[in-house]
């Protein structure tokens, strides 16, 4: 949690300069400088929405681990069955079927967190085409939501 | 938008509509969903100056965004209620990271810097 934070307010950082340059030109009048400091905003935010979103990738899995580390010792079978399959045995399981494991799929926070997902991956293989609604927003909702994963 | 133009008025601002002609989004061209005028507003409450554009629908956390134009840079309003829900707007930008409610006294702050 604390490297999503770290992200976050680095993005602040950032962003309050450019918010700065958008600030100037609108006060300016000078569309042309505007529409070039807001592309490269939107720009921005899609970097740091994918580094954003792997933070929280590593928060589920890690939580995951403990889950499926947890149950495989139990010798109790009633604990361990499904957890000790060869879905979860290594850490290549699909992200979506970790995080079902530590997040109920029949919320909200789950298909959100697999909207994201599919955005992610969207950006991060180059997709330019849905722009970030906010990325303080999207920043406090995986903070939010990091914090309802169950190990 | 009525209300934004609303709410600027009861504060004794002044509201000019116009349109950005030929709006359209990538999503929607691909579906040969013709482009569309869109609504804009340039506002103007005492001496400071802003411009109220409609981004577009389909973003990355929202069902839509809304920009707003101001000497402190672009604070952006997004609509986060689940798909055909009452909408429910926030507000973030510099400043507003905590993203809250949107409300009338709230987009004056913003408005006013």
């Amino acid at each position: 949690m604390q490297n999503l934070l770290r992200v976050k307010t680095s993005y602040e950082a950032v962003d309050d300069l450019i918010q700065r340059e958008i600030g100037n030109a609108v006060t300016a009048n000078d569309t042309t400088t505007e529409l070039a400091w807001a592309q490269r905003k939107d720009l921005n935010d899609y970097a740091f929405f994918v580094v954003l979103f792997a933070q929280f990738e590593r928060i589920a899995k890690e939580k995951f681990r403990q889950a499926r580390d947890t149950r495989t010792a139990n010798v109790d079978w009633r604990q361990r069955r499904g957890w000790d399959g060869p879905l979860f045995s290594s850490d290549r399981a699909p992200f979506p079927d970790q995080l079902a494991a530590v997040l109920d799929r029949q919320t909200d926070e789950y298909r959100r967190i697999m909207r994201y997902y599919e955005d992610r991956n969207h950006v991060a293989h180059g997709g330019l085409t849905n722009q970030v609604a906010s990325i303080d927003l999207l920043a406090s909702d995986l903070q939010m939501i990091a914090a309802l994963l169950r190990a | 938008m009525a209300d934004l133009t609303q709410w600027v008025c009861e504060a004794g601002g002044q509201v000019s509509p116009s349109t950005i002609p030929g709006k359209s989004e990538e999503l929607l061209a691909e579906y040969d969903v013709s482009p569309t005028d869109m609504p804009k507003l340039d506002i103007r409450v005492g001496n400071v100056f802003a411009k109220v554009e409609p981004f577009g629908l389909w973003v990355i956390g929202g069902n839509g965004r809304v920009d707003v134009k101001t000497r402190r840079g672009v604070f952006k309003l997004v609509d986060i209620a689940l798909p055909f829900t009452q909408a429910h707007w926030r507000v973030a930008g510099p400043g507003l990271r905590d993203a809250p409610p949107l409300s009338a006294a709230l987009f004056l702050q913003v408005l006013r810097g």
